[in-house]
């Protein structure tokens, strides 16, 4: 079999632990050269001679499912494989929910007959066999799992469910089938524990799923800027041909409207192609006979033929997309909390139910081995926090909803919890710092002329010019009510200037070097042109009739809240960088305006992602917030990376977090709530546990030899209803959080 | 007599194979759960 690369998706892995349990099995199949495991993806991607069925039956092996992505389009199966998950988990909640809480209810009320009734039995029996049921159809993949982490060495909260339900059912139909053996203070069945243990803990994944499980959505935005079919010439006949059939140096045909569906040479005819998906220039660009365009653009206004040069995975457009996946690739996935807190809870839990054992054993009343059994079967049963499978996503899911209120828009509970923990945020300049559309900031005309006159002029030869800067020499004459005159003899130098016949008088518009050249004397101008220059403001010189008239300065202007935010973030102890591809002067003016000392200026758009690696590498814990497609390479990489709202889609696509209200003040606000949320989830972890952890010495039989009783279902029934009710009402305390000194109200 | 004597035993070995399993023999190299 030839070398190959295949796509795996993967399901079941829950942990990180996982993605090395299924990359060491692929890399045992003969043939493997290179195999790496996508945890945000739940993909593998493997390299080598192997064949794809042998991997997959590596994969089955070591306990999760796989199945072959056919190529680089194929993310419909996964999305709706995700939907199936999804929708499973919401009928488990449904069904243990239907079995649980009518038993909860029905023992707290006294309305179900006693155990050891001749009626009760047959009860207790049936209702044995259905939570049975439960177990193995709604809850089966808590001990899957209990088991795959037992065979890592490792304990988590699936080990926690396996046990405390496992270990309710088996008491149960113990206390049912014999119940003369058991004594009677511990006659009770646990199967309403059991059940709604599994319905909680069902619910709370569902919960988590929803808030999460979009972080290939950028991915596949991108992937639909790509046509499925292209227009090709072969033999002198055009034919509509699937996008991977496409061959290189073939002939293809684009017509208006259409997406350019690889990258290429154009070889006949021209047009003006939109390439502001890629590279944000929202004007089209003209294209002629040997221009390049590039897959995903769009073709605009005429029809050409051009050459194939890249096809496949060699695009720019395939380039990006696996840079974006790469990028998320590399992104550790938090680990969860609670699995931290179970890996030493469960083998604790577990060391306290064999002494317990052993000390009613050694000191116990008799029936000894009876009371022996009962008391280590409790202390596993009320072991196993019924809320802890909410704790996590109850905190998320208020604190997704606040920031929300405050216009932070946050795509997965990952995301809220780094950034609680970010050192550095690096902000792009231009759209992020600034606002990204250039404004005419001062009019300094020269003796003899006013300012109106000196726009009006402008105005009048930029009125036909598309340059950024026309648009906006013209707002500010708009914005004045100028009625601006009409221009003939226009002719635009590119990179330099303009000019025109306005009123029949000669205007020259453009830089210093432009006016210079056409006999203009500028020097009674130049103290403007220098001190604007520091500014880093762009000026524009104007002349009439050869003569100088005045300068016109244009810069894209600082955010008004920009520097307000900066400040909260160092005051919140965050070093503050600026990313820019501006030279360095443009790029410290900014800085300087904003309060950011630290500056790297004159990064290409596609090293910008490298410049938050190499941060990271320092140690620091990197938020990068930008707006571009070039930004989203860095915006995926970086450990939490923030799109402002009026960016493109890709970026937001890209970005943990979005700020909808596009100011600066968003990053400051989203790091406020999510250390909030995640002080609340530890407080939740601390509520789902403790009132079990008091259960704890009761059920192992401290309270016996003073008061003569033994685990109270009573009280296991109170811890269970406690701690669900301290999760959900301190997660709903969250929503009272203010973050300080934002001058935002909510929305 | 000898019962409880091995039934003991018992019990502290699987509390020393808890031990051993969970805390002594974690995989090392490999990725842990925190990673």
């Amino acid at each position: 079999m030839p070398r190959q690369r295949i796509r795996l998706s993967i399901s079941g892995m829950s942990c990180a632990g996982c993605v090395a349990a299924v990359e060491d099995a692929l890399r045992t199949v003969p043939g493997v050269e290179k195999a790496s495991v996508n945890f945000a993806e739940h993909t593998a991607e493997v390299e080598g001679t192997a064949s794809a069925a042998a991997l997959i039956a590596a994969v089955k092996e070591a306990g999760y499912e796989a199945a072959e992505l056919r190529g680089i389009d194929d993310e419909t199966e996964k999305e709706a494989a995700e939907r199936a998950h999804y929708r499973r988990l919401l009928i488990d909640t449904a069904i243990a929910g239907g079995v649980g809480v009518p038993l909860f209810l029905g023992g707290m009320f006294g309305l179900l007959p006693p155990v050891d009734s001749p009626g009760g039995r047959i009860f207790w029996g049936v209702a044995g066999l259905v939570t049975l049921a439960v177990l193995i159809f709604c809850g089966g993949h808590f001990f899957t799992g209990a088991w795959k982490a037992f065979r890592r060495h490792n304990a988590n909260m699936d080990t926690l469910i396996a046990i405390g339900t496992g270990s309710a059912w088996l008491f149960s139909m113990g206390v049912i089938l014999f119940p003369e053996r058991v004594p009677t203070l511990a006659q009770h069945a646990y199967f309403d524990a059991a059940a709604v243990i599994i319905a909680l803990i069902s619910l709370g994944s569902a919960l988590e799923m929803r808030a999460r499980g979009k972080t290939s959505e950028a991915i596949k935005r991108l992937i639909r800027l790509q046509p499925k079919s292209a227009r090709v010439i072969r033999d002198g006949e055009e034919m509509d041909v699937p996008i991977e059939r496409i061959g290189l140096d073939e002939t293809l045909r684009v017509r208006p409207g259409e997406r350019i569906p690889v990258d290429g040479v154009i070889i006949e005819g021209s047009s003006t192609v939109d390439e502001s998906m890629l590279t944000g220039e929202p004007l089209p660009v003209k294209k002629g006979v040997g221009d390049e365009v590039t897959a995903g653009t769009v073709n605009q206004s005429g029809t050409f033929l051009f050459r194939a040069r890249r096809i496949g995975k060699d695009t720019v457009l395939a380039h990006i997309i696996e840079m974006v996946r790469q990028a998320q690739a590399s992104k550790p996935a938090i680990g969860r909390l609670a699995d931290r807190v179970a890996a030493v809870f469960v083998p604790a839990v577990l060391i306290v139910a064999v002494l317990t054992f052993l000390a009613w054993y050694d000191f116990g009343p008799e029936p000894r081995v009876a009371y022996a059994l009962v008391t280590t079967m409790t202390v596993l049963i009320i072991a196993c926090p019924c809320a802890l499978g909410l704790a996590t996503p109850m905190s998320i899911m208020v604190g997704v909803g606040k920031a929300a209120e405050y216009g932070v828009l946050i795509r997965n509970g990952d995301a809220l919890q780094q950034a609680s923990r970010l050192t550095t945020v690096v902000l792009d300049k231009t759209g992020t710092v600034t606002s990204g559309k250039p404004q005419v900031t001062a009019l300094l005309p020269a003796a003899g002329w006013d300012e109106l006159q000196l726009l009006r002029l402008a105005a009048a030869v930029e009125s036909v010019s598309e340059h950024p800067l026309a648009h906006a020499v013209l707002e500010s004459a708009h914005q004045r009510g100028i009625a601006v005159p009409e221009v003939t003899d226009f002719h635009a130098e590119a990179g330099h200037g303009v000019r025109g016949r306005v009123e029949g008088r000669e205007v020259l518009l453009g830089n210093p070097r432009f006016l210079t050249r056409n006999g203009v004397a500028v020097e009674v101008l130049e103290r403007a042109v220098s001190e604007l220059a520091s500014r880093a403001e762009t000026p524009l010189l104007l002349a009439v009739d050869g003569e100088a008239a005045g300068v016109i300065a244009v810069a894209d202007p600082v955010k008004p809240d920009s520097r307000a935010a900066v400040e909260r973030l160092r005051e919140a102890g965050i070093r503050v960088v600026l990313l820019t591809g501006d030279n360095r002067a443009t790029a410290e003016a900014v800085a300087r305006q904003v309060g950011i000392v630290e500056v790297i200026a004159q990064v290409l758009p596609g090293d910008k992602g490298e410049r938050i690696a190499r941060l990271q590498a320092e140690g620091e814990r990197v938020g990068m917030v930008g707006d571009g497609i070039n930004d989203a390479p860095a915006l995926a990489r970086a450990d939490v990376g923030f799109a402002i709202g009026t960016g493109t889609d890709v970026a937001i696509e890209s970005a943990d977090i979005t700020l909808m209200r596009g100011s600066l003040h968003g990053v400051a606000d989203a790091i406020a709530i999510s250390a909030a949320t995640v002080r609340n989830i530890k407080q939740n972890l601390f509520g789902a546990f403790v009132y079990n952890s008091i259960g704890i010495p009761v059920a192992a039989g401290v309270l016996y030899p003073f008061f003569g009783t033994l685990l109270n279902p009573m009280v296991a029934a109170a811890a269970m209803a406690m701690s669900s009710v301290t999760v959900v009402s301190n997660a709903n305390r969250l929503r009272l959080f203010r973050p300080r000194s934002s001058p935002h109200s909510q929305i | 007599m000898l019962t409880t004597i091995l039934i003991n035993l018992a019990g502290l070995g699987l509390i020393a194979a808890i031990v051993w399993w969970f805390w002594l023999t974690k995989p090392r190299g490999g990725r842990s759960e925190e990673e």
